[in-house]
């Protein structure tokens, strides 16, 4: 009942003109950027960061929460019609999605995936209010000794989710807490890393780390790339509705989707692209027909389609009930947060109800918005990728530039974006991620803090500090997370004969 | 290459990083001071660092493929803009640093034909000029072309 009355309040607060239509714009802004390959929804955030400034806090955050889902309805687009994924959450969908338009069942499979993208949202946004409302009561309870244990479980999680090398992503989060050490210390205001520079007190912004690191990053890796489009299949409004066989085919896979990218969502890491691979493997196991993935499985459409946008409700659950930004997506929206001087956390739902659930709410009406924007207007989508890159990319630089400077007026953050795109477009060359850097830089601060005063609390006694109920408890269910597939993996390991080489 | 040289880039910062974190109070972990957490983060960064640079020296040099053709200078043009930018910024202003920059880039990336590229770049800078100073109240650096536009 208590649920439903602050839903009612989240209803009131998103329904005004305002917030609806930001709620439209971040919909129809993030279907443009889950449209054009290259700048993802993380990239867009970053880059669009700076114009919350001028927006109310819930605004911002409804804003955010549209262009986060409407990225990954318009990443469906170009991988069915065109086998290009907008963003990576869309790779999947290429595989049976883009061998489905070839046979002429496009239109089909672009509905399947809106029908089941909005399916997954709704779902997860009703996971989301419960999970963020009962997590956020416990965290009530938390002191230091958890909030520390947390920041460093999400950090090492990171660290294994984030793909590509361990060793690459350990050294990229080591350099974010670093980063995140620069400034004031917060403790006894002793200076750091400063080299008398006045702006560098207030520690490295985010802003300019996050539009350096995904925009401008991205910018020079997209400059390099030609600029060829492939052969996009047409699709009339007749051609959209599936049939009753193909309906019937996905709705077990759009709500297996939907729970597995929800509790997925719930891991620190990219949680949206893991989910649709997850769903993927799971569909294509449980299928009776196997042999049809790969070849224009409707299956393997629903099931993706559906996981990523419920893992997108999934990964708001910490960042909403603990503060703490799990992916890098929900950094920006922390940084969004931190600039309109909200810290989010297990208070936010007391002293911001109306932010919190009217977020929620406008996720709703949202999901409702890009189901209707999505059908009809799909071939207007596509047309955006005809804007050529050379132009739009300096005017995605000019974004970056302006934008960092609009915020404090500073030309350090302008030289820390300049230095942080060069660095994050040769870090990502040589395979380095540059997600654990941008989570580490918002989450170390905290961890510092949390780690000094439990150690002060605790006079240095470490064990004390770790054997606590619930940190206790985070740290084993991280260990046994962590060390279960490791042992699992052993196990499952047959004795190899003497001379055999596999 | 490129690799051992990032590689090495990292190494060194994490060693100007210690450096940097030694020089603070440490403290200790009944009383952990402003450099505590900085010298812990900067001892591993600079195991890590040392461990990731002996492995990318161990590997073999990765021959370079070839870039995207006449793209290849593109990133460097990029980077150089956005470091250039700040300079220009504070001596000539908002309109005309930042014509200059998204001219240099248009033609840079090619877009179309020379006095396209310029004209657009004009456009551009005018348009952004409105949008964040107008509409979005953003303090731009300002001199007598910024205010004489400001006044139409």
């Amino acid at each position: 009942m208590d649920v439903l009355q602050h839903l009612l309040l989240g209803f009131h607060t998103a329904l005004t003109p305002v917030n609806l239509f930001y709620a439209l714009a971040g919909a129809f802004v993030g279907t443009i950027v889950g449209v054009l390959p290259g700048i993802g929804p993380l990239g867009s955030m970053a880059i669009l960061l700076s114009f919350t400034l001028n927006m109310d806090a819930t605004a911002a955050m409804i804003f955010f929460a549209g262009i986060y889902y409407g990225a990954m309805y318009g990443g469906s687009t170009t991988s069915i019609l065109l086998n290009i994924p907008g963003e990576a959450a869309s790779v999947v969908t290429c595989i049976d999605g883009y061998k489905m338009a070839q046979k002429g069942r496009g239109g089909a499979a672009l509905t399947i995936a809106a029908v089941s993208s909005f399916v997954a949202g709704t779902l997860s946004i009703i996971g989301l209010m419960f999970a963020a409302s009962a997590l956020a009561d416990a965290a009530l309870k938390f002191g230091p000794p958890e909030f520390f244990a947390i920041g460093l479980v999400g950090l090492v999680f990171l660290v294994r989710l984030s793909g590509g090398s361990t060793n690459k992503n350990l050294l990229m989060m080591l350099i974010g807490l670093a980063l995140g050490c620069v400034g004031t210390d917060h403790l006894f205001g002793t200076s750091r890393f400063t080299f008398g520079i006045d702006e560098l007190a207030q520690g490295v912004e985010f802003l300019p780390v996050a539009m350096g690191l995904f925009g401008i990053a991205e910018v020079m890796t997209s400059a390099r790339q030609g600029d060829e489009l492939g052969h996009v299949i047409k699709v009339k409004m007749r051609d959209l509705l599936p049939t009753l066989k193909e309906l019937k085919r996905s709705v077990g896979p759009a709500l297996r989707g939907s729970v597995l990218g929800f509790f997925i969502g719930l891991l620190p890491g990219p949680s949206p692209v893991i989910s649709t691979f997850v769903s993927y493997m799971a569909e294509k196991k449980l299928s009776t027909k196997p042999e049809e993935f790969g070849e224009g499985a409707i299956e393997g459409v629903a099931g993706p389609e559906a996981a990523n946008n419920a893992a997108v409700g999934g990964a708001y659950v910490p960042l909403m009930a603990l503060g703490v930004p799990f992916t890098p997506a929900m950094a920006v929206v922390v940084g969004a947060l931190m600039l309109h001087g909200i810290t989010p956390g297990p208070m936010l739902m007391v002293e911001r109800p109306e932010l919190f659930w009217g977020v929620i709410a406008s996720m709703y009406i949202g999901n409702f918005m890009l189901l209707i924007l999505n059908l009809p207007l799909v071939q207007v989508f596509v047309q955006i990728l005809k804007i050529p890159r050379q132009l739009l990319l300096p005017l995605i630089v000019l974004m970056c530039l302006v934008g960092v400077y609009s915020v404090n007026s500073s030309y350090i953050d302008l030289y820390v974006l300049a230095l942080l795109g060069i660095a994050g477009y040769l870090l990502r060359e040589m395979g380095y991620e540059p997600a654990p850097l941008v989570l580490a830089l918002v989450i170390g601060p905290m961890m510092e803090t949390a780690m000094r005063e439990s150690l002060i609390l605790y006079r240095g006694d470490v064990a004390r500090m770790i054997f606590r109920p619930i940190a206790g408890s985070i740290y084993l269910v991280a260990a046994v997370a962590l060390l279960a597939p490791v042992v699992l993996g052993l196990l499952k390991k047959k004795p190899q004969p003497p001379s055999g080489r596999v | 290459m490129k690799e051992r040289f990032v590689a090495l880039g990292i190494f060194v910062f994490s060693l100007i990083f210690l450096a940097g974190a030694l020089a603070l109070k440490v403290g200790t972990m009944a009383q952990p001071d402003a450099g505590f957490m900085p010298a812990a983060v900067g001892a591993s960064l600079l195991v890590a660092a040392a461990y990731n640079l002996v492995q990318r020296f161990r590997q073999p040099v990765a021959v370079n493929q070839g870039n995207a053709g006449g793209l290849a200078l593109a990133p460097s043009g990029i980077a150089a803009a956005t470091l250039v930018y700040p300079v220009l910024l504070s001596f000539l202003n908002y309109l005309t640093s930042t014509f200059i920059v998204l001219a240099a880039l248009l033609l840079l990336l090619r877009f179309k034909s020379p006095l396209v590229g310029v004209l657009t770049a004009l456009a551009a800078t005018l348009a952004s000029f409105f949008f964040f100073g107008k509409l979005l109240n953003v303090v731009l650096p300002s001199g007598a072309l910024e205010d004489a536009i400001l006044a139409l």
